[in-house]
């Protein structure tokens, strides 16, 4: 309370500090006169009394200085009269200003929206109460940390464990299909969960009930609606539970609506509708496939490292237990809090931000170096001020006061750039990007590091100013001092390396991108029109049987009958994603490979018409047939690379391989080999890897992905296929039908919104660099404009000088080069072994690239000026002495 | 006159307080209660008191408000606050303290 008080008292004498100085000043001359009047009465003379009084007294000045710094926060008073006459020197040299903003505004800029994306990916706290209790729980292999689970696996660790109070898998898609009543189907992002989903988030329905034990028991279908859901379909009515639905294929009952807290979750665009059950203990004998992913939360008290123990133990158990399936399996725990590496995305963030950074620091370079041109155009002013008897330190302080109101304001503009180029980025990363406390609180501090850390050196060298020779040279400003102008040659360096680095860096990584955006997939993307969709679990069963049959014979010989279609297919994958699936496989006739050594493919089941849809050739043996179908010999066709991998030398036609899953066994006769494919978002790919081909009739699913290729625009087909499906079953909708080529797009969007980035923060850096370079070097030629005049008064011929700093020119950039190149193989080394796109040392010339045209941009940068010195007419130069 | 001595360093504002806790007074008013006090046996600039004075009222310990003398003067008085009146005490005790620690060593043989 008195702290309060005081501050309050402070204030106001920092607002009305007039007043306070008057009633100071009135006070004591009220006390003078008192003492003046005693001694008049002591009988001295009037003026004589007058000074005793005063001697009395004391230093008059020193006491009011002594009586104002009781008065406290003397310095902020300072503070604002600095700004306040940096604002207005500032305002004086309007051109310098602007560069400096401008500079300081994109620098600063573009690090606010790469911390931005850092708040909203990395930093950004989920909203669950006890956030540090939930935790992720992954399946591990030798080669891969963050492997799905099974469900006997899931089953098993919620039945075993006493680690966690609640777990639950969670699965969103978005082919689930909503019919409302007297509506047609529509296709939705659900996301499929077990009862704990909701206790493990530690969220309550703001509406109805959860999932409950008993659902899953008596597998009971009910849904839970998301609020967004709840307000665009429903209008927020509250009697909306109980209602019926018909929710893929089957009638499911609303039992809860979430509170908003849990909106804005997003799957391709679409917001999250609702949740369901998964009934996981229906596949609990299931452990070669894995599809789950896993949340929990720890009960009260238990630590990671103990929850980590106990799964260990479990984990050792399920591999004793089951062999065939667990025995190089482990189980790993993360905290949610902190987890995003597994799934990618995490390293190119701050791969960004460390570029960013750069182009900060390039930015604060050319800052240093305007504020010592600046300093140096302004010597006069100092000397003048240090001849008045300021001191040194109040002349670095007022200098280093204009450099911070300058990154500040900088700063302030820097933010403007962030909101567009985060609108940018919000449109690729499925959320908003907003400019929260955080944000602003980084561009604050990011701000004054700037302006303190690029404004102390050339404060400091500028408070160095001569004070006879600048007074003594008249108008002309003192010749740059020595030290001042190493200081410059220094900036031009790093900058130079900075820049180089930063594009060094950026082009490696664009390269590598672009090398994957432009391979050669080896199969036909053009005019392919594709969307997935799956059948209601009830009415078609999850396996192959007669209906899959039926509805596949049936939609296949429709979709054929559209105009311009001339070959039609269903799969259980898209080629334009990633496997689906893989199997391990034992080759029948060989010896059995050592443990963990098993032949491995990845696989796909199709329809006959698949290779023709998408341009695959058959180089050896038969397409699948339609009688390929449940009840004849197993078939498989394989490509050229499995082929060459385990029947090397030999035709692989005719021979046998076996699934050595005991749960999914098979034994499959190869009939065909068509070529090498890769698949469109399995980036990291470089060699097609050992791929098969089921016949879709042999093994079928109710999840299909349907391809059509015709002769026309494939858009134009859209219509038709939705009508061709709703003719046949109408409880069914297509999400996301559109082009391959589309697809393709999409798989590999946030690539080329990375390349597009790092393009254009190296662009920025360079121009960044380019800027500075040109400035510091003409305005050291400007400085020696002088010496010109008088050298070419002497006889000295243009060329000769323009050699003259060209010479100075081009020794700074190839010093800055030479260092670049260095700090960039570092760079390089570094970002290798992290990141797998980029590419090696098999792109040299990347980096010569790089050097060339920087050392060819900075001396031309050098160029200009000089060339423009030269043309100066000595006779005016002289004159002007 | 007698020679006068120099004021202890420190002490000005525990005399200001004691001078302060019989009633209000200006800083002229101090002075003289100060020089009545002390039989004038103090040697200290005057104008001293009056950063003595700002920095007690931003500590709390004493308030000042600006009223008329007798001579119809505008003069701005000072009075403890309690914060003041428990400062006194707490640097009346440590000065007792400290005369009497300094007295014993003194008069030690």
């Amino acid at each position: 309370m008195t702290i309060l008080r005081r501050i309050s008292r402070r204030l106001r004498h920092l607002l009305r500090r007039g007043q306070s100085e008057s009633e100071m000043a009135e006070e004591m001359r009220f006390h003078l006169e008192q003492r003046k009047a005693v001694y008049s009465a002591d009988g001295l003379p009037d003026e004589e009394a007058g000074f005793a009084a005063q001697k009395r007294f004391g230093n008059a000045a020193s006491i009011h200085e002594q009586a104002r710094e009781g008065r406290g926060w003397r310095w902020l008073e300072n503070l604002w009269k600095d700004f306040r006459s940096g604002g207005r020197s500032l305002a004086k040299s309007p051109g310098f200003t602007v560069v400096a903003l401008i500079t300081l505004a994109l620098g600063i800029g573009v690090n606010t929206s790469a911390f931005s994306v850092l708040n909203r990916l990395l930093l950004r706290s989920l909203p669950y109460p006890e956030l540090e209790r939930l935790v992720r729980i992954y399946s591990t292999t030798p080669n891969w940390q963050f492997g799905s689970i099974s469900p006997g696996d899931f089953c098993d660790l919620r039945d075993q464990n006493a680690v966690f109070s609640h777990l639950s898998v969670y699965g969103m898609n978005n082919t689930s299909s909503i019919v409302l009543p007297g509506k047609i189907a529509e296709s939705v992002v659900a996301m499929a969960v077990t009862d704990g989903y909701f206790p493990t988030l530690g969220i309550s329905p703001a509406l109805g009930r959860n999932f409950s034990p008993e659902d899953r028991t008596r597998q009971l279908e009910v849904v839970i609606l998301s609020n967004e859901y709840w307000q665009t379909k429903f209008a927020g009515d509250p009697k909306v539970l109980g209602r019926a639905l018909r929710f893929n294929g089957k009638m499911a009952t609303i039992v809860g609506v979430m509170p908003p807290v849990l909106d804005g979750t997003k799957m391709w665009g679409s917001p999250l509708a609702l949740w369901y059950q998964d009934f996981v203990d229906v596949n609990r004998q299931m452990r070669n496939n894995s599809w789950y992913s896993l949340i929990a939360r720890l009960k009260a008290g238990v630590t990671l490292s103990q929850a980590r123990t106990e799964l260990t133990t479990i984990a050792a158990r399920l591999a004793h237990d089951y062999p065939a399936s667990n025995a190089q399996r482990g189980i790993r725990i993360d905290r949610l809090s902190r987890n995003n590496r597994g799934e990618g995305g995490g390293d190119v963030v701050w791969l960004v931000t460390a570029l960013a950074l750069t182009v900060l620091l390039i930015a604060g370079a050319n800052l240093a170096s305007l504020q010592l041109a600046r300093t140096t155009g302004r010597s006069q002013e100092l000397a003048v001020r240090l001849a008045l008897g300021a001191t040194r330190g109040r002349l670095i302080r007022l200098l280093l006061t204009e450099s911070l109101l300058l990154s500040l304001a900088g700063g302030t503009l820097g933010l403007i750039v962030a909101k567009w180029s985060n609108a940018y980025f919000a449109t690729f990363l499925d959320s908003t990007l907003p400019i929260d406390f955080r944000v602003l609180g980084f561009t604050f501090v990011i701000a004054t590091l700037t302006g303190v850390a690029f404004g102390a050196l050339p404060a400091w060298l500028g408070s160095r100013a001569d004070v006879n020779a600048a007074l003594k040279q008249g108008g002309q400003g003192a010749t740059s001092n020595r030290s001042r102008r190493r200081f410059r040659h220094v900036l031009v360096v790093v900058e130079l390396a900075l820049a180089l680095t930063l594009l060094t860096g950026a082009g490696y990584f664009v390269y590598g991108l672009q090398r994957i955006l432009d391979r050669d997939l080896h199969w036909r993307p053009e005019n392919v029109l594709t969307g997935n969709f799956e059948l209601p679990r009830e009415r078609y069963g999850d396996d192959t049987n007669v209906r899959h049959e039926m509805f596949t014979e049936k939609f296949l010989a429709a979709l054929r009958l559209l105009p311009g279609v001339d070959a039609v297919a269903v799969s259980a994958g898209t080629i334009a994603g990633r496997p689906s699936g893989a199997m391990i496989f034992q080759v029948e006739g060989q010896s059995a490979p050592p443990k963990g050594q098993e032949p491995f493919a990845t696989r796909d089941f199709v329809s006959p018409g698949y290779f023709d849809t998408y341009g695959i050739r058959l180089l050896r043996g038969r397409n699948f047939t339609e009688h390929d179908r449940a009840g004849t010999p197993i078939v498989a066709i394989i490509n050229e690379a499995m082929a060459e991998k385990y029947w090397p030398g030999v035709s692989p036609l005719g021979k046998r391989f076996s699934s050595v899953d005991p749960h999914n066994p098979g034994s499959f006769e190869v009939v065909g080999v068509v070529n090498n494919t890769l698949f469109g978002a399995d980036i990291y790919n470089r060699f097609p890897p050992a791929h098969f081909y089921s016949a879709w009739a042999q093994k079928s699913f109710r999840f299909f992905w349907v391809s059509l290729h015709s002769v026309t625009d494939p858009h134009s087909l859209r219509d038709g296929v939705r009508r061709t499906l709703a003719g046949i079953e109408p409880d069914v909708a297509i999400p996301n039908l559109g082009t391959v080529q589309d697809a393709l797009a999409g798989s590999l969007s946030s690539l080329s919104l990375i390349r597009r980035t790092l393009s254009q923060l190296a662009g920025l850096g360079l121009l960044l660099a380019i800027v500075g370079i040109y400035g510091v070097i003409a305005n050291l030629t400007v400085e020696r404009t002088r010496e010109i005049g008088v050298r070419m008064a002497l006889g000295a011929q243009p060329r000769d000088m323009v050699r003259l700093f060209l010479r100075n020119g081009v020794m700074l950039s190839l010093s800055g080069a030479a260092v670049g190149v260095i700090l960039s193989f570092v760079l390089l080394r570094i970002l290798k072994s992290t990141l797998p796109i980029v590419p090696g040392d098999d792109a040299p010339w990347v980096i010569v690239a790089v050097t060339t045209l920087l050392t060819g941009v900075a001396v031309v940068a050098c160029w200009l000026p000089a060339r423009r010195a030269t043309k100066v007419d000595p006779v005016l130069v002289l004159r002007a002495e | 006159m007698a020679s006068k001595s120099e004021l202890l360093q420190g002490t000005l504002g525990m005399l200001v307080l004691r001078v302060l806790s019989r009633g209000e007074l200006h800083g002229w008013g101090i002075t003289l209660k100060l020089e009545q006090l002390t039989n004038s046996a103090l040697q200290v600039d005057e104008g001293s008191l009056y950063p003595a004075l700002y920095r007690m009222e931003d500590k709390g310990w004493i308030e000042a408000e600006w009223k008329m003398t007798e001579n119809n003067r505008r003069a701005k008085y000072y009075s403890l606050t309690r914060a003041g009146r428990k400062q006194l005490e707490t640097e009346r005790e440590q000065w007792d303290r400290m005369t009497a620690i300094i007295a014993q060593v003194m008069r030690s043989t």
